[in-house]
Formats: C-alpha cells, structure tokens, sequence
C-alpha cells in the first residue's frame, strides 16, 4: 500500500510537471511615459529603470495580479513574473531598496504618468491614452 | 520571562505605531513618503526520531517568524528603515534566551550615485541566504541552511557601504564593506543536556563581492569578515570566509550553492559548512525544492597530531510548494538529518586514548515541517 502510495504521488509530480507553463502575450501592452519625457528608449534602459537599477526615469508598475505586467515583464524585463516579485522581495527584505508604486488600473498608471514628467509605466495595448502622454518605442 | 516581555514591549509599540502610520493617521504627503512590507512564515513541525531545531516528536505550531518593516523616504537620497520581528522557536532552548519580539533593524540610508551608505543596525550582507534569511515566499523550504547561516550574523550594528557599477558585456558588479558588531546565538548539544551561547561579536570588519552576469541570471560572491568572539568563559576571534552562487540555467530551474569556513581561537574552532538547493518549478503553481546541507567541523585535542574533521551535520531535505497568489505560498517539507547535533543531550562525539580518537556512532532523525508563508 505504502508503495503505491508513492508511485501515485510520483505519477501526480510527473503529470504536474509535463504541464505547460501559460504562454505570455507580446503585444498586451504599450509603454507610455510622460509627453515631456523620452519617445524611445533601448529596451535594457527601460528594465533597468523598473529594477530600479537606473533612476533616468521613475517607474510606476500595474497589480501584482494583472496580465498586462505579467507579459511586461516576460517581455521587457526578461524573466517571469514571479521572478521578479522574488527579486523585490529579495530588495526588500535585504533591506537595500522597495519597488516601484503600483496602481491598480490603466486610468490610474496614466493620471500617475501625466502628474510626473519623469514617470514611465505600461498600460493595456488598445486604450484610449488621452492627452499629457506618450508612447515609447523600444529600440 | 518577565524580562522578555519588558524588552519587548517597547517594539512592540513600534510596531503599532508603524502600522497606525500605514493605516492613515499620517497627512497624505507623509503617506506617500512611507512604504510597508511585511513577511509571515509560519509552520507545524514534527520531529520523528529527535527533537530538533526547536521540533519536538510530539509536534509544534509555535513554529514562526514574522517582519514588518517600514521605510521612510526623507528625500530623494536618504531613508529610514525599520524592521520589527517577531520569531517563535517551538521548543527549543534558544527560545528563553532571546526575545520573542526584536529590532531587527533600524538604519539610516543614504545614497550618493553608485554608492550607499547604511549606518545603525542593518543587515549583514554575508551571502545569498542570508539576504531573505527569514522570507518564507523566496526559499523553497521554511528557512535557508541553517548550517551555513548559524543563528548568527543576520544583522551589523554599526555601518556597511556599498558600490554597485556596471562593467562591459552586461555585468554587474556589487562590493561591500562593513564594519561593527553582530550576535551569535547557539546551541551546544553536551552529555549534560543543551547549553545556550548568546556571545557578542565585537570589532568586525570585513567585505563582500559580487558578479551578476547576464547569462542564466547567474550570480556569483564571495564574503569575508574577521571579529573578536567574547563568550562569558573565552575570548578570541574568529575569521569566517564564504563563496556563494546563483544560477537559472533554465527558467524553471533554479540553483544555489553556499560554502563557508570558520576558523579562530578562544577557543579554537574550524568549521565548514554549506548547501546544494535546487527549486524546479513545474508550472505557475507547483515547484519542489531538494537540499542537501552539512557542517564538518575538527575537533581538537592536546595532543595536536589527533586532531581531525569529522561530519558534525549531514542533512537532505525536499519539498513541495504550492504558489496560491503572487504574494502567498505553502511549503510541505521532510528532512532526513544524521549526526550530533540535536535537541538532545548527546553521548560524546569522540572517545580518546593517548594515540587514538574513535567517534561515536552518530544518530539519525527526520522532521516534517508544514508551511504558509506570505510577504507584501
């Protein structure tokens, strides 16, 4: 008993395992920042200003849940989500530095963007984004 | 126990005040200018054969640690930081000798281009583990190896500056240097039962280097300290050394290795310790964890030509995490753990004649610990 047991157990790894991870999408964000600030940026930058390795611009990020950073950070900074949470957590708790704001919304990332010249942020691809911001292109 | 609870008290309204100053009693401006973040880890634990860590074999759900810490931006370069924690320890010994709620930090930060200034109490930057010793949603077991960290050396009372540059070829590079006083806590298994040494360390100084490279995230570093080692009954020194590496060759796989030497007198002491850790992560939910983790440590003897190192620890462990949201995972783990250190009295480690030494048998235990750990 206890050995099927384990085989079970190992067949249930197994098949968690064969799963595939979600795929992120590439196109469901823009990068937006301030009308005052940069039109394009190399895509190094940008991450670096969200790891706040670069303090060029501030960062402003969307929920931990959202889809939009999901693929933001696949995309831009590289790595999976919960890689990044695990770096700021890192930051954190090593007592070196805090992430960027996060705002719960696009409508919010934008007002967040039009009010800081220096803010750059992501919001859904397809928004209406209004007047005060930009999109920036990564080169 | 009544001391425990007086030193206490004060950290705790600390912490009352800091959550009161996150709730909103403070103007809007100031708000924005305090961050919070916090981290619970709390277990059930269950020791087999032994007791150890703290876990007895009838079980434990005092089994936790739990941080909350609040930054204030003073300007654009400068900041306060505090940190309250609060750790239960099961059974162990250790649990009457330290409070249960601490300052773990309370430094001032102040930056000026690539480098920073850290003075106060803050964190010890003393190799990977050490970095989140006590974050349970960033480890793949309820705590890192404590092998390798002791339950010593989490914090530096005094200053650590730190440089961070970017060299050629997407490499980043990190030193530090520190200077000041720390504490080692630990628990000596004797024949007449379990001895507690709470020692301050004094005078130490020392540095750490690190390389990020671009490829497979990969992270190497290497640490360095010297401090005077005061114990009630000896004084001495000890001159610790580690070497640290992190690596995701793939994105489902994470590697880490930790290995460290501590050696001095008064009296004289030469341990080496480290760990092996591997996280694979089948999908968004679902990661294992595997360990392996030892100390080896000399036992000295008059005569000097009998000394030799003998495998104090050697300890397995796996693990299955469960990620229910970004900010919240749960943790089953079982450790298989052989030697001679363990919440027991032991029979001595090594019997002696004039030209001899022969070891004991060393004795074996298992632990389940089972685990939720949130952080924001």
């Amino acid at each position: 008993m206890q050995r099927f047991s384990m085989w079970m157990a190992g067949l249930v790894l197994g098949v968690a395992f064969l799963a595939p991870l979600p795929a992120a999408s590439a196109q469901a964000y823009v990068i937006v920042t301030n009308a005052a600030g940069p039109s394009a940026l190399p895509r190094d930058e940008v991450a670096r200003v969200f790891l706040k390795k670069s303090n060029s611009l501030v960062a402003v990020d969307q929920e931990k849940d959202s889809r939009v950073r999901a693929a933001f950070s696949k995309t831009v900074l590289g790595r999976p989500l919960a890689a990044v949470l695990s770096y700021w957590q890192q930051q954190i708790f090593s007592g070196q530095d805090s992430p960027p704001s996060e705002k719960s919304s696009d409508d919010a990332v934008l007002a967040y963007i039009r009010s800081n010249p220096r803010a750059i942020g992501y919001v859904s691809a397809g928004i209406e984004l209004g007047t005060g911001v930009r999109v920036l292109t990564l080169q | 126990m009544s001391h425990s609870h007086s030193a206490a008290r004060p950290v705790c309204r600390i912490a009352v005040a800091l959550l009161v100053m996150a709730t909103g009693a403070l103007p809007a401006q100031n708000i924005d200018r305090l961050e919070i973040h916090g981290a619970l880890n709390a277990a059930y634990g269950r020791a087999r054969e032994l007791p150890v860590f703290g876990i007895p074999t009838t079980g434990t759900s005092d089994y936790r640690t739990f941080t909350i810490q609040g930054r204030y931006t003073l300007n654009e370069n400068d900041q306060l930081v505090a940190q309250v924690f609060n750790r239960r320890l099961g059974a162990s010994p250790l649990a009457g000798a330290i409070s249960d709620v601490t300052m773990q930090w309370a430094f001032w930060q102040h930056r000026a281009g690539d480098f920073t200034l850290k003075a106060g109490r803050n964190p010890l930057p003393r190799g990977l583990s050490n970095e989140t010793r006590y974050i349970g949603t960033v480890h793949p077991f309820y705590r890192p190896s404590v092998e390798l960290q002791l339950d010593a050396f989490d914090a530096i009372d005094g200053a650590v500056v730190s440089y961070r540059h970017e060299l050629p070829h997407g490499i980043e590079y990190e030193q530090y240097g520190f200077g000041g006083g720390s504490e080692n806590r630990s628990i000596a298994t004797t024949t007449a039962g379990q001895d507690v040494r709470v020692a301050r360390t004094e005078n130490m100084f020392g540095g750490q280097s690190y390389f990020r490279f671009p490829v497979a995230h990969l992270r190497l570093g290497a640490y360095a300290a010297r401090y005077n080692f005061v114990q009630p009954t000896s004084k001495g020194y000890r001159t610790n050394i580690l070497y640290s590496a992190e690596a995701t060759p793939v994105e489902r796989v994470k590697l880490e290795v930790e290995n460290g030497r501590i050696t001095g007198h008064g009296p004289s002491n030469d341990n080496r310790s480290g760990y092996y850790q591997a996280t694979v992560r089948a999908n968004e939910r679902f990661a294992i964890g595997g360990q392996h983790a030892w100390t080896n440590r000399m036992l000295f003897f008059p005569n000097t030509d009998l000394n030799f190192v003998f495998p104090e620890v050697s300890t397995n462990g796996v693990s299955g995490i469960v990620t229910l949201s970004p900010n919240a995972v749960l943790k089953l783990e079982h450790h298989w753990r052989e030697g001679w250190q363990f919440d027991s009295s032991t029979p001595p480690i090594a019997s002696q004649t004039p030209t001899s030494v022969t070891l004991s048998e060393k004795r074996r235990s298992r632990y389940l610990l089972a685990s939720v750990a949130a952080s924001f």
